[in-house]
């Protein structure tokens, strides 16, 4: 229902980017595991601010927002459609964007825009194991891994640079590391990049009650 | 030296009794000291065991209560939304104001708020800060919803992490109790222990008392006890728990338990049974010795009954009191062997003194008595006697019967009424001997004529009557000698003076003690001249002329002895000596081996004599007589008719079958046998014609005399005639002058020997005299054997 308008959007970036190589970055842990939803994004050269006309979608359906990850264009605005039959209460403290929509059912007054570079993390006030980003793209060159860890962008030189983000980053969550291709290690084939992201992968969430149900 | 041993055995059975007393209780002291020590031990340990079980059980609740209201305050603080809303704005003020309000719910001493690289952002009260903050946020992250103990600022802390999380963690909060004295002063109430608290190395707290340093800390720990002065013991009892706490300072709680107290205890409880041990002892030391007192003083009394024992003193009471029944039957069996050995002492005294056959005293005693008591008596008798015939009663009755004689011979002289002391010994074999005392007007003779007959009087015997026949020789005492060994030597002089004068009675006479002594010297003389075969001895030959042809076919042989020192002694004198000595058959062996020499010589130098020798009763008697004399004429090769064996009728009757049967023997040997003296002692015609007799030779107490009296003469006319008679040639001894040798030639008489014709001369004189003679006494022909 929402992959076309996403899509649509790729293939925006896709097209702006047709002048420069394409090169294929392969993110992975620090096991070699590959790492999907990755985010990475070209940070140098003259900034190519993306399109930003669309409306993103956070849904949040029995207890968890859908999708977890969206990455959006610098002003774009985000509705965050409750489909529980529960309310939410959705917030966040990050510094690209703190906001709070207090308890709501099936959807929030106004979209929220997003008017800051950065990654936003949200949070449910009262269900506490909700956590969903947005990550906020500057520029139009930015793409997300795949499953396989693999993402393509649009890089003018070895001297270009490049963030990398992930959700489970051992790094603090909002810090987007920024490396030059040069530095970067290359497949043997020199057909890819490869950059290593340490994570840990987040334990179940400790809530209150868990806590209170293991001491009793 | 039995004073001495009587002591040893005194101390050791005192020790011993003594030692085994002391080594009982000592034993059984030891025994409950070490139980009671080992269970008392046993019995603390466990109960120093539950009571650090218990203090670990009581430290861990407490720890675990306090823990929970930590992650209740810090999960209800960081689960508010406005703390949240505060953090995220870092709204320091608020913050502060809401840790603050947090911790005073549950009196925490430490609340933070610090950003996740362990930067302080906020504290309830006037914390200034702390480094390491991160290293203790990790220690903690690793063990999530769990406090640790950790020294934060130089101060003990029960600290919990908890994230803020919105929703990803944006900062932590670190909430915690302090641990200072007075929660230590608790928690040793409620343990009962001491507590001590440690970071690494450095001792935080204690309830132990004067902690200066960590030095003298461990010291404390490892502290001895001392009280037993050559055993240490640990005063204390550590037990090291290690509680959650970060491991680059990590802190561990000692319990000890002080053992003092019960050491204390023990101690006590141990000189108690000490002293009362050390009490037994001593009542034991003199239990012991009463008890070894009790028991050795009866045996001190029999060892002194012992000693009486040695000196011969048997009967004795022994007063060993109210002793064991082990002691009773000692001494029981002391006194019976006390009066045993006396008896046996008497049994041997007995025998020592008497004769085990007749009962009378023996030579032993006999001698012990002479010695004390003749000295005691004015005057005595002493008799001794011998059984003549004793040796004959031996070999045809049997010794039974000869003992049995020699019981009533002591019988007989035991019954002998007499008003005055009297001692009746055996001696030895069958010589008796009675002592008996004199008055003044007692007649000897009388009384050993009444002892005399007493003992001969006819002995009957398992139905056997016989006669016992004595010699006897009797001394007066102190006539004959005041010495009692001489006074019995000389009795037995006597008495043997009796027996070779064949009385039954001799009286000693004074001087015959001499005698004997000088024949004692004489027969000693005798016999060592016998044995040196020396030349001492020598023969005579005195010629016997036939009266019918007036030739000398016959010569006497006398033997004659020179004694170097002496000079010559008479053969009367040594012969009887010989005779007496039992020496005459080796004396009689000399002259036949000598006179058979003396007739080879001069039967080889032509003169054919024959040699007359005499021979005694023990000659004939000797059982291989017979045996020599052929020997001895095979040896010189004489014909054995050449030699003519003199012996008298009192000779042949001395073993009247003996006699008989050798001579019978000798004459069928061929040698001659001639009766020498004959006509005097006790020659009976009845006897005569039974002996083997070749001829007669009238003694010389008819011959001397004969031209002068007209009686002898009718009587050797007579004999002649009876011994022709009977075939017996006459030979007449002691011709002294030419009437009586015609005479006998008258009378027809065949032989004269005597000193009208020659004396007894040695072989060269009378070689000499037969040339001298020849004329008068021609000798016969050399075949002539008959004279």
């Amino acid at each position: 229902m929402y992959s076309g308008k996403y899509f649509a959007g790729l293939v925006l970036l896709f097209i702006s980017g047709l002048a420069l190589a394409d090169m294929t970055f392969l993110v992975q842990d620090q096991d070699g595991k590959p790492l999907a939803d990755s985010v990475l994004e070209v940070v140098s050269d003259p900034l190519k601010p993306g399109v930003n006309s669309d409306l993103g979608i956070i849904d949040q359906i029995e207890k968890a927002f859908v999708p977890e990850l969206v990455v959006i264009q610098k002003g774009q605005l985000v509705d965050f459609p409750n489909s529980d039959n529960i309310r939410h209460h959705v917030y966040s403290f990050s510094s690209a964007k703190t906001f709070e929509l207090k308890l709501y059912a099936d959807r929030p007054e106004k979209p929220v825009l997003f008017d800051q570079h950065g990654v936003v993390v949200l949070g449910c006030n009262i269900h506490d194991s909700m956590v969903g980003y947005i990550y906020v793209a500057a520029d139009q060159r930015v793409v997300k891994t795949d499953s396989q860890g693999l993402g393509q962008l649009p890089v003018s030189s070895d001297n270009s640079q490049i963030s990398v983000w992930h959700a489970h980053q051992n790094k603090s969550t909002e810090q987007r590391d920024i490396y030059t291709l040069s530095d970067l290690k290359q497949s043997a084939d020199k057909q890819r990049y490869i950059v290593t992201v340490e994570v840990t992968q987040p334990p179940a969430r400790d809530t209150f009650e868990d806590t209170f149900r293991a001491n009793y | 030296m039995k004073i001495l041993s009587v002591q040893i055995i005194n101390k050791s059975l005192h020790k011993q009794i003594v030692l085994l007393l002391v080594s009982l209780v000592l034993l059984t002291t030891v025994a409950i000291q070490v139980t009671s020590w080992w269970s008392a031990r046993n019995f603390n340990n466990q109960q120093i065991q539950q009571q650090i079980d218990n203090s670990i059980a009581i430290l861990a609740e407490y720890s675990q209560t306090r823990e929970e209201l930590l992650i209740s305050a810090s999960s209800v603080l960081t689960a508010d939304f406005g703390f949240k809303q505060a953090v995220a704005t870092a709204d320091r003020a608020t913050l502060e104001s809401m840790l603050q309000n947090h911790g005073e719910r549950i009196n925490a001493d430490l609340m933070l708020l610090t950003t996740l690289e362990g930067e302080l952002v906020a504290n309830s009260g006037d914390f200034e800060g702390a480094t390491q903050l991160r290293t203790l946020e990790r220690s903690l992250e690793a063990t999530p919803n769990r406090s640790q103990l950790a020294v934060i600022n130089g101060n003990l802390y029960q600290v919990i992490l908890q994230p803020v999380l919105a929703p990803r963690a944006i900062a932590y909060t670190l909430i915690g109790f302090e641990i200072d004295q007075k929660i230590l002063n608790k928690l040793t109430d409620l343990t009962m222990m001491d507590l001590s608290f440690l970071a690494g190395n450095q001792v935080l707290l204690t309830s132990l008392n004067n902690i200066t340093s960590k030095d003298a800390f461990m010291a404390s720990l490892q502290k001895s006890d001392n009280e037993w002065f050559f055993w240490s013991r640990p005063a204390f009892i550590n037990t090291v728990i290690k509680p959650l706490s970060p491991e680059t300072n990590p802190v561990s709680i000692i319990l000890t338990a002080d053992l003092r107290p019960i050491y204390k205890e023990y101690d006590g409880l141990a000189i108690k049974i000490g002293v009362v041990a050390a009490l037994i002892m001593l009542g034991a030391i003199f239990t012991g010795q009463y008890f070894a007192n009790r028991m050795v003083r009866p045996i001190t009394r029999l060892v002194s009954v012992a000693k009486n024992f040695s000196t011969g003193n048997y009967t004795q009471d022994i007063d060993i009191g109210n002793s064991s029944s082990e002691i009773k039957t000692l001494s029981n069996a002391l006194l019976t062997m006390g009066r045993d050995i006396q008896k046996r002492e008497n049994e041997i005294t007995y025998q020592a003194d008497h004769d085990g056959l007749t009962g009378l005293i023996n030579a032993r005693k006999m001698r012990n008595t002479l010695e004390s008591v003749l000295p005691t008596m004015d005057k005595s008798l002493q008799i001794v006697f011998y059984i003549e015939n004793f040796r004959q009663i031996n070999d045809q009755l049997g010794p039974e019967f000869a003992d049995a004689c020699l019981k009533i011979v002591a019988e007989r002289l035991q019954s002998i009424d007499y008003p005055l002391k009297q001692f009746h010994a055996r001696m030895d074999g069958i010589e008796f001997i009675s002592v008996l005392q004199l008055n003044d007007n007692a007649r000897p003779s009388e009384i050993t004529d009444k002892i005399l007959q007493s003992l001969e009087q006819p002995l009957i015997h398992k139905g056997i009557e016989i006669q016992l026949r004595f010699y006897s020789g009797v001394t007066l005492y102190p006539e004959h000698g005041e010495d009692p060994q001489i006074i019995l030597r000389r009795t037995r002089i006597a008495a043997d003076f009796a027996r070779t004068q064949k009385k039954r009675l001799h009286c000693y006479e004074i001087g015959q003690d001499e005698a004997r002594l000088e024949q004692l010297e004489m027969l000693e003389a005798l016999n060592a001249a016998l044995k040196a075969k020396s030349s001492e001895f020598y023969l005579h030959f005195q010629p016997k002329v036939n009266l019918h042809n007036n030739t000398v076919t016959a010569v006497e042989t006398l033997i004659r002895w020179q004694r170097p020192g002496s000079g010559y002694v008479p053969p009367d004198i040594f012969i009887d000596l010989a005779e007496q000595a039992g020496l005459i058959v080796a004396l009689t062996r000399w002259v036949v081996g000598q006179t058979l020499e003396q007739l080879k010589s001069w039967h080889q130098a032509g003169l054919p004599l024959q040699a007359a020798i005499n021979v005694s009763a023990e000659d004939i008697c000797h059982p291989q007589f017979c045996q020599m004399m052929e020997q001895a004429v095979i040896h010189a090769g004489i014909q054995p008719h050449y030699c003519i064996l003199e012996i008298t009728e009192r000779d042949i009757m001395y073993d009247e079958a003996l006699g008989l049967l050798t001579l019978k023997s000798l004459k069928k040997m061929g040698f001659r046998i001639a009766l020498d003296d004959y006509g005097v002692g006790q020659s009976t015609l009845v006897k005569l014609k039974d002996l083997p007799i070749d001829e007669l030779k009238l003694d010389k107490a008819f011959i001397m005399t004969l031209d002068q009296s007209d009686k002898n003469q009718k009587i050797v006319r007579a004999t002649i005639i009876m011994a022709h008679s009977l075939g017996m040639k006459v030979v007449a001894e002691g011709v002294e002058n030419a009437a009586s040798m015609q005479l006998l030639k008258d009378m027809n008489c065949d032989a004269v020997q005597g000193y009208h014709l020659a004396k007894p001369m040695e072989p060269a004189q009378l070689e000499t005299w037969l040339e001298t003679n020849d004329a008068a006494y021609r000798l016969p022909d050399i075949d002539a054997n008959d004279p």
